[in-house]
């Protein structure tokens, strides 16, 4: 520990060093660290003046209400970790890979010239924007997480699109405006924690220029993202699954912005081929992780049973997606809510709300294989449309993972000899290696029996 | 206004689309597949209903990723490994027999096979870039249009800008003409 706390001293030392020669003066007392916090997953955590002040913000103490994992606690015990130490898990990683990929040293300058250093005084800005854009990325999600925005949302808005509402918000523009010698721009925040898809429309931005999607693939890119270094490293350690670890910190050591190949003049996050191993073993951590937490079948239970109980609560999908509605709209109420309703018969969400309480959650009936998925794309929906028929509609619940979370493995590699390949070139592990997936049908324990005959006695239609 | 395909029948176009690049010698790896994808639905009107954003090598779908990872999960595309850079897809025999299913677009993906997907990754992403400038609801005129792909992109001169451009207003009015023969 002690050695991972000097080497933090280090690279902070460094980064002063950089900002003020970037400034041409001394520092001041808003430039200097305010204070550190003690993470369970990088050990001391720097924050800065401005950081700290967000920090101490509602818009980030809105996140210590809410469950990184949803209600996956009902099945692993340790996992009621909250986001707000996730959002400071990734802003820590995400101003440890600026410093790397920023460092001449070890960098191709050709393409650092491109955009950064021949601009030497914007190199702490975008060191904040980003650390700031990694603090607030996760800004607008709902109650429990991933779990019921599907549910809880109008199509095309994602916690994502909130994120960047939130952070554009009036309510935030004082914050944003005494930020820095001059401010921060709270636009290029948005953009780096969201990317230009997620943004409003108000925004009127359609594209970003090629820098500012390097820094938000920082957070965000599907291998590399710190964002998902901090979710597996820390959902590892607080479910108790070994799987998700990994060595995060060659990988920090190793990320590069490099030619996408060398028939290409385009730059892309990308690894010094001493990265390789460690990426794989990431990239393997995130497919145990999927399997044995992420997609469980009671954890999955409970998303919809939690959804069930919301589309009774709320008048769906959302119109009100306001700071004032989320303020007091986080697992807290959710949870108290719960409470109530399961104590009161009169109440149309009574039952749900019971099952929550009593954990007496559906049971699995059907998960589809991928061969089964081979054979008929649509097996699940004519499980289900069988089942329904069978035992009746509210009997049946279909849980599919929220996201689809393939991996794009085309981002590039530098070989010592300085030759550009492809990470699923490089890569002879992950030739096999499938997207985690899963789709199940949930029935009510004392539905089982009957139901399970019912599947196995079915035949599918092939298509 | 024709039907968003989906499932699959989107699939069957999509494993087309593949088979076809690989007649005309494409790399066919992910940026020809996801380029000749854009002009596809763009240029030729074929409904396959993604979403493009830039992205660093140009114009991407994040959705029509996720769809290549299915059809290589269902076996009916495959990636083959190609000496020098990256992969290349291709059709199994399960997707041919997928293909056949499909709805019939195929002068349109012929056209893309031919005139777009045989380009290389710089190429492409020159040409998508203009062409996604074009389309795209941004206030832009056509005479600003190669100053803001070196705005995005400052490794993309502005006269490199200008000739792929002009490319793809020549390729538009040929695929005009193939859409209204």
């Amino acid at each position: 520990m002690g050695s991972v706390v000097l080497q933090l001293g280090h690279t902070f030392d460094i980064l002063i060093r950089q900002r003020i020669v970037a400034k041409g003066r001394t520092l001041t007392t808003r430039q200097r660290h305010d204070g550190e916090i003690r993470d369970a997953v990088h050990g001391f955590i720097r924050v800065e003046h401005d950081e700290w002040r967000l920090l101490n913000s509602p818009y980030l103490q809105r996140l210590r209400k809410i469950h990184q994992l949803a209600m996956t606690y009902l099945v692993y015990p340790g996992a009621s970790h909250k986001r707000l130490e996730h959002s400071l898990g990734v802003m820590e990683l995400a101003g440890r890979v600026y410093d790397t990929i920023t460092d001449k040293r070890r960098a191709r300058t050709e393409i650092l010239d491109r955009y950064v250093l021949a601009k030497p005084k914007d190199w702490g800005y975008w060191r904040k924007v980003l650390r700031m854009a990694a603090l607030c990325h996760d800004l607008g999600h709902l109650p429990f997480s991933h779990a019921a925005e599907g549910t809880l949302l109008p199509d095309g808005v994602s916690h994502e699109s909130i994120s960047a509402e939130l952070i554009l918000s009036e309510e935030m523009a004082p914050t944003w405006e005494s930020m820095g010698d001059e401010g921060l721009d709270p636009l290029d925040i948005a953009k780096i924690a969201v990317g230009a898809s997620r943004l409003p429309e108000t925004a009127g931005v359609k594209n970003l220029i090629d820098w500012e999607i390097l820094l938000h693939d920082v957070i965000a890119h599907d291998a590399l993202g710190v964002d998902r270094i901090d979710y597996l490293l820390r959902d590892s350690l607080h479910t108790g699954v070994a799987y998700g670890r990994f060595d995060h910190l060659r990988l920090l050591d190793t990320i590069r912005i490099l030619p996408r190949s060398s028939r290409s003049d385009s730059a892309a996050l990308g690894l010094e081929e001493g990265g390789v191993h460690t990426a794989e073993s990431l990239l393997l951590a995130r497919y145990f992780m999927f399997m044995q937490v992420y997609n469980h079948r009671v954890r999955a239970a409970y998303d919809v049973h939690l959804r069930d109980f919301l589309s009774e609560r709320e008048v769906l999908p959302l119109t009100d997606i306001s700071w004032g509605k989320l303020r007091t709209f986080t697992d807290i109420e959710v949870l108290v809510d719960i409470q109530k309703v399961s104590a009161s018969q009169s109440h149309s969400a009574h039952i749900v709300a019971k099952r929550i309480e009593e954990r007496d959650h559906f049971r699995t009936v059907y998960s589809i294989t991928p061969q089964e998925k081979k054979r008929a794309s649509n097996a699940l929906e004519q499980y289900r449309s069988h089942l329904e028929q069978e035992i009746g509609a509210a009997n049946v619940r279909a849980w599919s993972q929220p996201r689809r979370d393939s991996v794009d493995t085309a981002f590039p590699v530098r070989s010592s000899q300085n030759r550009i390949q492809s990470f699923g070139e490089a890569s002879v592990v992950l030739e096999n290696l499938p997207t985690p997936e899963a789709s199940l049908l949930l029935v009510p324990s004392e539905s089982l029996a009957e139901a399970t005959e019912l599947v196995e006695s079915y035949e599918l239609e092939v298509s | 206004m024709t039907e968003q395909l989906e499932g699959r029948e989107l699939n069957a176009v999509l494993c087309h689309l593949v088979d076809q690049m690989g007649e005309q010698e494409s790399w066919t790896g992910h940026t020809q597949v996801q380029k000749s994808c854009l002009f596809l639905q763009k240029m030729l009107n074929v409904p396959l209903g993604y979403d493009f954003e830039l992205y660093l090598h140009g114009p991407y779908s994040f959705d029509l990723k996720d769809d290549l990872e299915d059809l290589l999960s269902v076996e009916e595309l495959g990636l083959k490994p190609r000496l020098g850079y990256g992969s290349s897809f291709f059709v199994t025999d399960s997707g041919k027999s997928r293909m056949e299913k499909g709805p019939d677009f195929s002068s349109e993906i012929e056209f893309v096979a031919r005139e777009v997907a045989r380009k290389d990754v710089r190429q492409l992403e020159q040409l998508s870039t203009a062409f996604f400038l074009m389309i795209q609801d941004n206030g832009l005129s056509e005479d600003d249009i190669p100053d803001e792909v070196n705005r995005l992109k400052p490794h993309i001169d502005v006269d490199v800008a200008r000739s792929a451009l002009t490319e793809v207003k020549e390729l538009e009015k040929r695929a005009k003409e193939l859409y209204n023969a």
